[in-house]
């Protein structure tokens, strides 16, 4: 889904309003993002805070040995593969994609709140842009050829620390805030946050299953899911969270979406960028 | 008098009766029942509604929108009291949905962990 910037400067001005109307969120993301730490340092205190990461993998020993075996021959590994040959190919006027990405190490640059345009950049809009800049068309968000190409960039963009610029306008903040209030709001049929997964129960089982911190929620994408079979993106993971609980899901790459990875990036700062990874 | 024809009594009994009953009849005039199917469509279009609503605040549940298609299948098969059914468990899980997006417009605020200091500008 493509949006007019106009109509997203718009809704970014709405948004901006309702945030100075209602003055809601006085936290500051530099407060929440301490908060959450201070949070996961105390619940998990014998977990290095930025080894949630490693999502369960930093305090499930079991699931950790496992996935350091699966690690020994990656699954993801042809999508980086794929990936990187589709970086290479020309695209509609011969440029390629180095063109805009240099060697693909560009991670630590999304998301980011983009003033001009009114809303958040993420890596897979820029891939789009690149695109539609040589001339070629979209592709679209659900496309294989998306999340190859987003997993050679985040494979060559390992190790980068996340360090998103904390958002101070009042486009940037109004983007944060709804991230945030999307995060913590109850949706669908059983009537579940996220939050109530990730930062109540964090470490408590559902079911077969631990349930992993909000930390490192983005560092790790695209990742291969056992459950997939496959190399998804970050986005498909929102909409399965979201369909699991009963809600409709929200298109891949729409403002919901967008804001929701802004404000989750935000609270990652520090931690490392380690996609592709391996999940259940 | 003949043997067999009714008294005059009984005959104004009679006519008394159909008089009274035609009168209430007349009085009430009851709107007629709708035809099934116009009542299934009528409950679609009302349950669509509010799921429409839910759409708009951000709140869709998913199974809302698979009991209208069941509805809408069940209508266009002329099984109107199961369409009937559909749409009104439909309608009532839209109803849900908007009060869970009325409830969330607030109670999102408090999910996150503070710090000490936010908590203490807080009071």
């Amino acid at each position: 889904m493509i949006l007019k910037p106009g109509l997203i400067a718009m809704q970014t001005a709405l948004m901006a309003l309702t945030v100075a109307l209602s003055g809601f969120a006085s936290a500051t993301p530099a407060e929440d993002r301490e908060a959450m730490r201070a949070y996961y340092q105390k619940r998990f205190p014998a977990v290095e805070v930025n080894a949630h990461q490693d999502g369960v993998y930093a305090f499930d020993q079991n699931a950790r040995e496992q996935w350091l075996e699966l690690e020994d021959f990656p699954p993801y590994e042809v999508a980086v593969d794929e990936g990187e040959e589709l970086y290479n190919s020309p695209l509609a006027n011969g440029a390629s994609y180095s063109d805009c990405f240099g060697d693909g190490a560009v991670k630590n640059r999304y998301p980011h709140f983009d003033e001009g345009r009114g809303e958040v950049v993420t890596l897979e809009l820029a891939i789009n842009d690149c695109r539609e800049a040589h001339g070629s068309d979209p592709l679209s968000y659900k496309s294989a050829e998306m999340v190859r190409l987003s997993a050679y960039i985040a494979w060559q963009s390992r190790g980068q620390i996340i360090a998103m610029e904390e958002p101070e306008s009042a486009g940037a903040l109004a983007a944060y805030n709804e991230g945030k209030r999307f995060y913590t709001t109850r949706r669908g049929q059983l009537n579940f946050a996220c939050t109530s997964c990730h930062v109540q129960l964090a470490g408590n089982r559902l079911r077969a299953e631990h349930l992993s911190a909000s930390l490192g929620h983005v560092s790790h994408w695209p990742a291969y899911r056992l459950k997939w079979q496959d190399v998804g993106s970050l986005h498909r993971r929102f909409a399965r969270c979201n369909e699991q609980v009963g809600a409709e899901p929200f298109p891949r790459q729409s403002p919901e979406y967008r804001n929701l990875e802004y404000f989750l990036t935000y609270i990652s700062n520090g931690l490392t960028w380690n996609g592709p990874a391996i999940r259940k | 008098m003949n043997k067999n024809s009714p008294s005059p009594k009984f005959k104004a009994i009679a006519l008394l009766s159909a008089g009274l009953l035609t009168a209430a009849c007349s009085e009430q005039n009851p709107a007629p029942a709708p035809e099934p199917a116009t009542e299934a469509r009528q409950a679609i279009e009302q349950a669509r509604e509010q799921y429409e609503a839910s759409k708009t605040a951000g709140h869709a549940w998913s199974k809302t929108g698979k009991l209208l298609t069941g509805a809408t299948e069940a209508l266009e098969a002329g099984k109107f009291p199961q369409a009937l059914s559909l749409a009104q468990q439909a309608e009532t899980l839209a109803d849900a949905s908007l009060a869970q997006a009325k409830a969330e417009q607030e109670a999102w605020r408090d999910r996150l962990p503070k710090t000490p200091a936010h908590k203490k500008d807080e009071k």
